[in-house]
């Protein structure tokens, strides 16, 4: 049976922690990422509580424009990153990005269930490489569980690192650490 | 349900960072400076028997400030928190990293207006 990610352009419209601009900022980095090493649709394999799952991602080759507007691949990859955690979590969970708060260095996602707030909401920690295999993908969902105990993350939180070559998202809940 | 002055405090914080990215760093200020207000009057709104939220829109309330590059606002927001006993210790040490950054940008501003 084929198991779809939510269409990345549309996800503003059940996660209120994302505005229509921003998720489709979101979208277009997506696209940018894959493009360079894919054509849609796209396979990703997702491996979360110890459990793999495929899902399909359908998306639209990014134009020409598009990869000259998100030339920094820095800025593509993190942002494409936030919008594929985002769907992959409400793929995975049935969760949404309930609310965006900044931080020193950038801005952290919270999610939880349909009616959840911030004092019970998942912090989700990104991460996303555009060409790193499956190895290093998995070395840095470590050092994220590393951080995690050495107390520095905000708990309860989820941390999820993406692969747009590898085609792979790796999750883990930061409480799950030995 | 999430606070509609936070919200419209993140949606600015957006188009500050996407100002940031396209070069223009001073309309990204002004933008986070907006945002800032916002997020000022979020914080107000937080019950305080909600400490972990008094956290993330605290620390997010001294970044905003941080970011517009008002060092001294940055400074007083993340003191102000810092007294608090029930901040969450992760909060705690985002405020800390926001107060040392807001105090160094401010002795390079002093450095560099010194030159002049």
């Amino acid at each position: 049976m084929r198991r779809d990610l939510p269409a990345l352009d549309r996800l503003h419209e059940r996660h209120h922690g994302l505005t229509e601009a921003v998720c489709r900022s979101y979208d277009e980095a997506v696209r940018v990422c894959l493009s360079r090493h894919h054509k849609p649709p796209v396979k990703i394999l997702t491996e979360a509580d110890d459990v793999e799952r495929w899902f399909t991602l359908e998306w639209t080759p990014a134009t020409t424009r598009e990869h000259r507007a998100w030339a920094n691949m820095n800025d593509a990859v993190e942002a494409g990153a936030y919008g594929v955690a985002i769907a992959t979590i409400e793929a995975l969970y049935g969760w949404f990005a309930i609310a965006r708060a900044e931080t020193l260095t950038g801005a952290d996602y919270y999610v939880g269930a349909v009616g959840a707030d911030l004092e019970s909401a998942f912090r989700l920690e990104i991460s996303g490489s555009d060409v790193a295999g499956p190895t290093e993908l998995r070395l840095r969902l470590a050092r994220k569980l590393q951080q995690a105990s050495a107390g520095r993350s905000v708990l309860p939180a989820l941390a999820c690192v993406v692969g747009f070559k590898s085609r792979l998202i790796l999750v883990s809940n930061l409480e799950n650490m030995e | 349900m999430i606070d509609q002055e936070h919200q419209r405090a993140q949606e600015l914080a957006a188009e500050a960072a996407a100002e940031l990215r396209a070069g223009n760093a001073d309309d990204a200020a002004r933008l986070y400076g907006r945002a800032a207000q916002h997020e000022e009057r979020a914080l107000a709104n937080v019950p305080h028997d909600k400490p972990r939220t008094l956290g993330i829109i605290g620390v997010s309330l001294a970044a905003l400030h941080f970011k517009a590059g008002r060092n001294d606002e940055a400074a007083r927001v993340a003191a102000s928190l810092l007294e608090s006993s029930d901040l969450p210790p992760d909060a705690r040490a985002q405020l800390e990293e926001i107060a040392e950054a807001a105090q160094i940008a401010r002795a390079q501003s002093t450095m560099q207006a010194s030159h002049h």
